[in-house]
């Protein structure tokens, strides 16, 4: 394959289009002479896209032509019209990013040139990529036996694919299997339904031909890339070695600690029991006169749980009805009644019941009285504070990550000197070494041998981040898909839906890596990173930065590609000060000769100003060809280079760019932090740590710090793109031209 | 606190079948037009109703401001009805306080329709057998309704009725009336109608706005879901009157010593048509209004179409009784009989029925003007 690669001699061609005002709003003949004076072919068509346009690229690829800089319309359009097998295709973007936005003129004919010239040098750098072909498994490991876990299970042995179920205790059946009784887990969902449903799923997996389920199993440790996972277990009869290709995480939810509950009379009175005992009561026929249900016991409480637990409402709606089968009045005190989806439907049905009563109310006190418990609630929906002597009061606490409390990654431990991560919410100091391993004590349920650390990370909560705005189960560790509890507390229908949904995740993920490709967000690029290791300064700041976790070291700290495992944002070759990281179709030499190709007029008098904008092509990109598609105009000093990440935006450009006389650099990304929406969930965090770096390389070069600025900014912000522009051209206008230029 | 699931259950036979189906969100009380700012009604009724709060309910004379415009049952998310919740409670509350209790329980269940209805049929039956002039057997030659029934009889019966109905009310009344002044400390004071803003009234004066409300209907104006009930209850509410002024102008001519058998262009007799007309066309607005929006606002209970389905009877069997004693045809004797026992039906069981309404609501009225809410 190498040898066949070199033997790829580019033929290359323009296409110049005029169709969609392009022909209007440029001189044409001037845009072909760009072309002639690079000693490039250049055709001129009235509109590419169409059949008589695509045939008339064809017939030149039949004649030899394999490398395409089509100068048309944005790269985000008519992708799948100019999608040539075996040839590169640049595409220039002369519509969106010039004609509809700029009004024509002088300065406009010089953006489109530019453009065109960067398009041209583009695909000169460009190579064609080779996938990373392994001998891949695409056995899907499944961790957790619950509801979560089984659903998983079944989903993908049903789709054909072998799976190993592991679950830690004796029988499968999680948490469901001790209640009494069960919400419905399909519609109709106004039912309590016995456990012999769970009882028919636990049948269903058993005998399973396509499901190893292994019981009373842990895992030992997992190492290895998506499609390349050795996984050790420690089951019953000793060690055991698999293969896998993709992890479904369900490892589901612990309870909360109810003994903080003190104030509600838990460990107090014996009457006070927790939801989680309560169903151990009615399992046993223990359940006898009234009840009364406190909602939000220890949660959506800074002081215990934060957040809403989501099925707890439903929970004690159905225990009620435990109550009221046996004679008993049940009365529920909430905060808020919280049914979500289709479980409106159970509130609805259980509403009816005459002998279950609701309010929404504050406990004040509960205290005993004659045997009975007297609880006293106030600010009632009733008008008044109300006291109700029950026989059993039931606290509906909540659920908690079983990830909560674990050692998940290195960056969620900072020692006292790092700063860590906006997108951490609450980050752990960790003072010592011993204290890490005291930690590490609580346990593990992956135990990755990565080097950022052995768990999924965390966003907050000890919920795992998966970035909800995106795909719900993605993770930050690829082929590792969180469901069910452990990623968000949730009621038995969602996690079903949860289940197939990291099914399907998983399902892709060992498809994609056999044949080499990369999942989400860049899903079926092949082209990965590579690394000339001769020059590494083993300087570990690809290997910390990775937001996938994609590089381990050796022991002197040079980086160890795990390429199935990346996701190909560029983040490490924004980070590396040797720039020895590149892929074929995107490195720094080709982004770096881009911005030698803008040409920079010289005129002391009258400075004539160029801008370099780098703009995240996940968000920031579309927003601009959004604008343009919206009839907003901006000034056409800019020349808009597109990056895979902001992440990637290595300072080398920067101080190329400024070196040549360019007068400042704008940086348009995503939003990070806590609610970030950074695609590499903190590339544009880490180009905003490295204007550290960016601030150096000014004032090495003498030039004024506000040359450069990051914006960030949502997709649905298009309509602020003008405006960016401007303040920051203005601000250049008042620093003046870069004294470089000329040079 | 004592949640009563069985007064839960009793407000449901009431009629108000649909209130668990209560989240508390209060888009009624914000749409109701009714309702005042401060403590609105009726999403806190709606929540003692599923506690079954006894003490709250039946006195809580919030129930009378509601005229059942049926806006909050029309915007209801959740389909609860508080329009219907409305009516049952004030059901609940009549039946709570009339003499005697115990009977008055029997108008909140079905099952002792028959019953209702087989007494007065006896009454007429030992009648005939004793008292009437003839027996059964009908006179002869033009139909003259004095000769099988001597209108003395009737106008006697008519009289001890009435007695026992304003008996009857008064105790349930007086009742009332103790119960609510038990209970004024936290109560908002909003004044109504006239006396908007001019602080408390005396009883005198609280009770004659409080009649001035009711005879012009003033609040009943100002529904918008369905302002139909305000020209239907109009109508029903002055037919009755009118059908009453012709009844006592009746009484005078008997007194006079003139044959009954008013032709038709006797002051009396026009009175009473036209009271019989509104009669029949309010009672049958009605009656249809609860057919046509019985998904959107609710068809009513069984209290409800107790009350209202009699005195639909008495304005149809009354029409009809006319039309034949003009006709002159025998069968205006029959027809006569069934119209006296609607009519008794409708007088006797007043106290207890959905009739009781016009007592209560006025007394409510007039106490929360006198005392506030």
């Amino acid at each position: 394959m190498a040898e066949e690669e070199k033997k790829f001699e580019k033929k290359l061609c323009v296409y110049i289009c005029t169709g969609c005002g392009i022909g209007d709003g440029l001189d044409i003949e001037a845009l072909k002479k760009v072309a002639e004076e690079k000693k490039v072919d250049c055709k001129v068509h009235e509109s590419l896209c169409s059949k008589a346009g695509v045939d008339m690229i064809k017939s030149d690829i039949n004649a030899g032509y394999n490398t395409l800089v089509i100068a048309a319309c944005s790269p985000r359009v008519n992708w799948d019209v100019f999608n040539f097998e075996g040839c590169i295709v640049e595409r220039v973007n002369l519509r969106e990013g010039v004609v509809w936005s700029h009004d024509p003129g002088e300065e406009t004919q010089s953006l489109a040139q530019d453009y065109l010239k960067m398009g041209i040098v583009k695909a000169q750098k460009t190579d064609i990529p080779e996938p990373y072909l392994e001998e891949t498994s695409k056995t899907i490991l499944v961790i957790g036996g619950g509801i979560t876990g089984m659903t998983a299970a079944l989903e993908a042995a049903d789709a054909g694919y072998d799976v190993v179920l592991v679950e830690k205790e004796a029988e499968l059946g999680g948490w469901a299997a001790k209640f009494y009784k069960l919400t419905a887990f399909e519609k109709p969902f106004n039912r309590i339904v016995d456990s012999s449903a769970l009882q028919e799923m636990i049948n269903r997996v058993e005998n399973h031909p396509k499901i190893k389920v292994y019981k009373s199993t842990t895992i030992e440790k997992i190492s290895g890339q998506p499609g390349l996972f050795d996984v050790a277990l420690s089951t019953p009869s000793g060690e055991e070695e698999i293969r896998i290709g993709a992890i479904v995480l369900a490892a589901g939810w612990k309870p909360y600690d109810a003994s903080k509950l003190e104030n509600l009379g838990y460990g107090k009175y014996s009457g006070v029991v927790t939801n989680i005992e309560f169903e151990e009561m009615a399992k046993e026929g223990r359940v006898a006169g009234d009840v009364l249900f406190v909602q939000c016991a220890g949660q959506r409480d800074p002081e215990h749980l934060p957040y809403c637990s989501s099925a707890c409402c439903i929970v004690s709606l159905k225990q009620a009805k435990y109550v009221t089968e046996k004679g008993g009045n049940a009365y529920i005190i909430y905060k808020d009644m919280r049914t979500p989806g289709l479980y409106e439907e159970f509130y609805k049905t259980m509403q009816d019941d005459e002998k279950i009563f609701l309010t929404k109310g504050e406990i004040k006190s509960i205290t005993e009285n004659n045997g009975k418990l007297v609880v006293e609630v106030e600010n009632t929906l009733l008008g008044e504070t109300i006291n109700l002597e029950v026989d059993t009061v039931v606290l509906a606490t909540g659920m908690v990550s079983a990830l909560k409390g674990l050692y998940t990654v290195k960056e969620e431990f900072p020692d006292e000197k790092t700063v860590p991560y906006k997108h951490i919410y609450e980050p752990t100091i960790i003072k010592s070494e011993e204290e890490v391993e005291e930690i590490k004590k609580r346990g593990h349920i992956l135990n990755l041998q990565y080097r950022q650390g052995p768990e999924l990370p965390t966003l907050r909560y000890g919920l795992p981040d998966s970035n909800y705005i995106c795909f719900p189960y993605e993770s930050r560790r690829t082929g590792i898909y969180a469901a069910g509890c452990i990623r968000a507390p949730m009621p038995i229908a969602e996690c079903i839906e949860d289940a197939k949904g990291a099914a399907l995740k998983a399902i892709q993920c060992v498809e994609l890596v056999a044949e080499g490709k990369t999942t989400f967000p860049r899903t079926g690029d092949i082209d990965y990173p590579q690394f000339f290791l001769q020059r590494c300064t083993q300087c570990k700041r690809c290997t910390e930065e990775c937001p996938f976790g994609a590089l381990d070291e050796d022991e002197k700290g040079t980086p160890k590609p795990n390429p199935l495992r990346c996701r190909r944002c560029g983040v490490c070759f924004g980070a590396c000060p040797e720039k020895i990281i590149s892929f074929k179709g995107y490195s720094i030499d080709m982004i770096s000769s881009m911005i030698r190709e803008i040409d920079v007029p010289y005129d002391e008098q009258n400075p004539k100003y160029r801008i370099v904008a780098f703009f995240c092509e996940n968000d920031a990109y579309p927003a601009l060809d959004m604008a343009a598609l919206n009839g907003y105009k901006w000034s056409p000093l800019v020349r808009v280079i597109p990056v895979r990440c902001l992440g990637s935006v290595n300072v080398v450009f920067v101080a190329d760019a400024l070196s040549r006389g360019i007068d400042g650099i704008l940086m348009v990304g995503c939003k990070y932090g806590e609610d970030y929406q950074c695609h590499f969930i903190r590339g544009s965090e880490l180009a905003n740590r490295r204007m550290e770096n960016v601030q150096e390389t000014l004032q090495r070069l003498m030039l004024e710090p506000e040359r450069v600025k990051l914006v960030e900014l949502a997709i649905s912000d298009y309509d602020k793109i003008p405006q960016i522009i401007d303040d920051f051209i203005k601000q250049i206008e008042q620093v003046g031209a870069n004294p470089y230029k000329g040079f | 606190m004592d949640a009563d699931p069985k007064l839960v259950r009793d407000i449901f036979n009431a009629g108000g079948k649909t209130l668990k189906k209560c989240m508390q969100c209060a888009t009624c009380s914000v749409v109701c037009p009714l309702s005042p700012d401060e403590n609105p009604f009726p999403r806190k009724e709606m929540i003692w109703a599923q506690w079954g709060l006894k003490n709250k309910l039946l006195k809580d004379r919030d129930v009378w401001l509601c005229y059942q415009c049926n806006d909050c049952s029309a915007y209801c998310p959740r389909g609860a009805q508080p329009g219907q919740v409305m009516a049952a409670l004030r059901a609940i509350t009549i039946a709570n306080y009339s003499f005697p209790s115990w009977f008055a329980r029997l108008f909140l269940n079905a099952a002792y329709l028959p019953l209702l209805y087989v007494i007065p049929i006896i009454l007429m039956g030992i009648y005939f057998a004793s008292f009437a002039p003839h027996g059964f057997a009908l006179p002869a030659g033009k139909v003259v309704f004095s000769n099988w029934i001597p209108h003395e009889h009737v106008e006697a019966v008519g009289l001890a009725l009435g007695a026992w109905v304003f008996f009857a009310v008064g105790v349930g009344i007086f009742r009332y009336w103790t119960a609510l002044s038990s209970e004024k400390g936290r109560i908002y004071y909003v004044p109504i109608g006239e006396g908007e803003g001019k602080g408390p009234m005396d009883v005198v004066e609280g009770l004659f706005y409080a009649v001035l409300d009711v005879i012009f209907h003033r609040r009943f104006n100002e529904c918008e879901e369905s302002k139909y009930r305000f020209y239907a209850h109009f109508g029903v509410f002055y037919g009755f009157i009118l059908l009453g002024i012709s009844t006592l102008i009746a009484v005078v001519y008997m007194l006079q010593g003139r044959p009954l058998g008013l032709p038709l262009t006797d002051p009396a007799k026009i009175i009473g048509n036209i009271g019989a007309v509104l009669l029949f066309f309010g009672a049958s607005w009605l009656v249809y209004e609860r057919f046509v929006k019985k998904d959107r606002v609710g068809f009513g209970g069984y209290f409800d179409w107790f009350f209202l389905g009699n005195l639909y009877a008495v304005a149809i069997t009354g029409i009809l009784t006319e039309a034949l004693r003009v006709a002159n045809v025998a069968a205006a004797y029959y027809m006569y009989a069934i119209h006296l026992i609607f009519v008794f039906v409708l007088l006797i069981y007043a106290p207890y029925s959905k009739f009781a309404h016009l007592a209560y609501r006025t007394i409510a009225l007039a106490h929360e003007k006198s005392f506030g809410r």
